[in-house]
């Protein structure tokens, strides 16, 4: 089933809140890229992707290897594309 | 002494009991003594058919992230008389070529399709551990060599022999319990340590062979990620967590999120009742997570060691009120600290026999000077038996995730500014580059930072960039002062432009 955008958001959104401060995920906007942009570190990115592999029942292994930035957004589009597959 | 001493160690108190504990989906699995040596065998089997033209003592690649089969497998190419090179699943090619030049590698075994000429390749996924195969010529091996920075092109190769790891594994094991009571007055064979570092790096591999010989059993997270450490050491009664600075700062998060603080008691109810030894580990803890780790409840261990030189130091945080301390000495080096200040603070150097036995370097393995002490880099100093950190007088940052990153290294790829006076130097624990230009910074200049950025594996790359409008501070021996840098940028924002690549 398609997933929500603004519902993955909010799960990307969680697991920032778990593993950092407040303050500095509310710095974080949707289009913020997690490491060029925002230097948050490996482990938490690792965490996110995780996360929402098994909530959404998506791989993203690739996409785990950061070739390319990535973002809220960005993340948030490539969940919800692989749920419409 | 070679590998079937290590192995011996290692499996002799597991023979009715888990030696190995890892998950398949939800099923837990593990195996004792006696499996992981049929694990093994079979391996072996298998392999030697694949490596059937490789000649005795070439080095073969082992390049895999973490693994339940990943001991039987190394322990399996030793048994047939191969040295293993232990390498960094997430390396480019380009630096895989590099590695296979250096050690003149016969062979790789890896979790992925590796394209190298020359090179044979064994997928792990092929490999059988179950027959009750045995391999027809066993010859152990006395080698094993880990990488230094194995994410890009110049890492360097070590070489350590069996008795190497055995001796550091022993005096480890002997300074703890002389040291701690919690290691003198426990029953450890009930103990369960969690892997959380990699098992190809020297310190997750000689976690692993301090631990086993002991008695205390290893188990794998259930899944990836940070979350599933946490839930692995709950539920399955883990005692034992030794990890980077980067993995506790997110669990003393996570139990701030979840029960308000991060105390004894929160910590407790993150990795479960039986969580009691922590040992913090591959970056220093600053005074933050220092602060924290002394609250936590857990007998916290920090040290202090390097790839060239295994564990030098190892104590516990509490036993001296400094966020310099890494303890004392685990025995099995000499020190020296050169040239010390009026502070006596000055670069440590060390040798004995626990430090790296040869190099490899085009294919040649050169053994480092017995009678030479190895520099390293890192400022110490010492009191009474113990060991402070004071600061770095070499160009490497250390993140708090234990990724080593070599700023002058990281400089040579950006090679396009060479016409320009720059840097790559540390910022706020990242790391940044800066150039001077009168042009200011053009498309061109952009575009190839963009595009050199994005050629550096995740952790490497630059996070922030600046350009100066005008020349930046020189040392006196007319190199551009790295070291100066980060507080130069911050007392001269008129000058200098924050370069925004990514909007």
């Amino acid at each position: 089933m398609k997933a929500n955008i603004e519902e993955v958001k909010q799960t990307i959104r969680g697991v920032l809140l778990e593993l950092m401060e407040e303050d500095a995920v509310a710095k974080i906007s949707d289009s913020d890229f997690f490491a060029e942009e925002m230097g948050i570190g490996s482990m938490t990115i690792v965490q996110i992707f995780v996360t929402c592999q098994e909530k959404y029942n998506v791989d993203l292994s690739n996409e785990m290897q950061l070739t390319e930035p990535m973002s809220i957004q960005t993340l948030a589009e490539t969940v919800v594309n692989k749920t419409e597959q | 002494m070679n590998f079937l001493n290590v192995y011996e160690e290692i499996t002799a108190p597991f023979s009715d009991r888990p030696m190995m504990t890892w998950f398949e989906g939800d099923e837990k699995k593990n195996c004792n003594a006696g499996e992981f040596k049929r694990f093994t065998d079979s391996a072996a089997a298998y392999l030697e058919k694949i490596f059937a033209d490789v000649p005795k003592c070439r080095w073969i690649g082992l390049k895999s992230r973490n693994h339940p089969m990943w001991y039987p497998i190394f322990f399996a190419l030793e048994e047939l008389g191969y040295p293993v090179l232990l390498l960094d699943e997430n390396i480019d090619s380009r630096a895989l070529e590099s590695f296979c030049k250096q050690a003149k590698l016969a062979g790789i075994v890896s979790e992925k399709d590796e394209n190298i000429e020359n090179i044979i390749l064994c997928k792990i996924s092929d490999i059988v551990f179950s027959s009750c195969e045995k391999p027809n010529n066993i010859s152990w091996e006395y080698r094993v060599a880990f990488c230094t920075s194995g994410t890009t092109g110049k890492a360097k190769i070590f070489v350590f022999h069996a008795d190497s790891v055995i001796e550091q594994s022993r005096r480890v094991r002997e300074s703890l319990i002389a040291d701690e009571k919690t290691f003198s007055e426990s029953d450890v064979s009930s103990w369960v340590v969690i892997e959380t570092l990699p098992q190809r790096h020297c310190l997750g591999f000689g976690l692993s062979m301090l631990v086993l010989p002991w008695g205390i059993s290893v188990i794998l997270p259930e899944k990836e990620g940070i979350f599933s450490i946490a839930d692995t050491c709950r539920k399955h009664g883990v005692t034992v967590l030794c990890t980077v600075p980067a993995i506790w700062k997110g669990l003393f998060r996570m139990a701030e999120v979840r029960f308000g603080n991060c105390n004894s008691e929160s910590m407790h109810k993150l990795l479960g009742e039986n969580m009691c030894l922590a040992v913090s580990a591959g970056a220093r803890l600053n005074e933050i997570l220092w602060e924290k780790a002394l609250n936590s409840g857990f007998t916290f261990l920090n040290g202090w060691g390097m790839t060239e030189t295994g564990f030098v130091s190892i104590g516990n945080i509490s036993a001296d009120n400094s966020v310099s301390y890494v303890g004392k000495l685990v025995g099995g080096h000499e020190t020296e600290i050169l040239s010390p200040d009026e502070n006596n603070f000055g670069e440590l150097a060390v040798n004995g026999s626990i430090v790296y036995q040869s190099t490899l370097v085009d294919g040649e393995e050169i053994p480092r000077d017995k009678n030479e002490f190895y520099h390293t880099g890192d400022i110490f100093s010492s009191d009474n038996g113990n060991y402070y950190f004071r600061g770095r007088c070499k160009s490497v940052l250390i993140r708090d995730d234990g990724e080593n990153i070599y700023l002058d290294e990281l400089e040579s790829h950006f090679s396009f500014l060479e016409n320009e006076q720059f840097c790559v130097f540390e910022h706020n624990e990242q790391p940044a580059l800066v150039f001077y230009s009168q042009k200011g910074v053009t498309e061109e200049i952009r575009e190839n930072l963009k595009a050199v950025n994005y050629s550096l594996p995740q952790q490497k790359r630059i996070s922030k960039f600046y350009c100066s409008k005008i020349p930046l501070p020189i040392t006196s021996k007319g190199e551009t002062a790295r070291y100066y840098m980060s507080s130069y940028i911050s007392g001269n924002s008129e000058n200098i432009e924050e370069i925004i690549l990514y909007k």
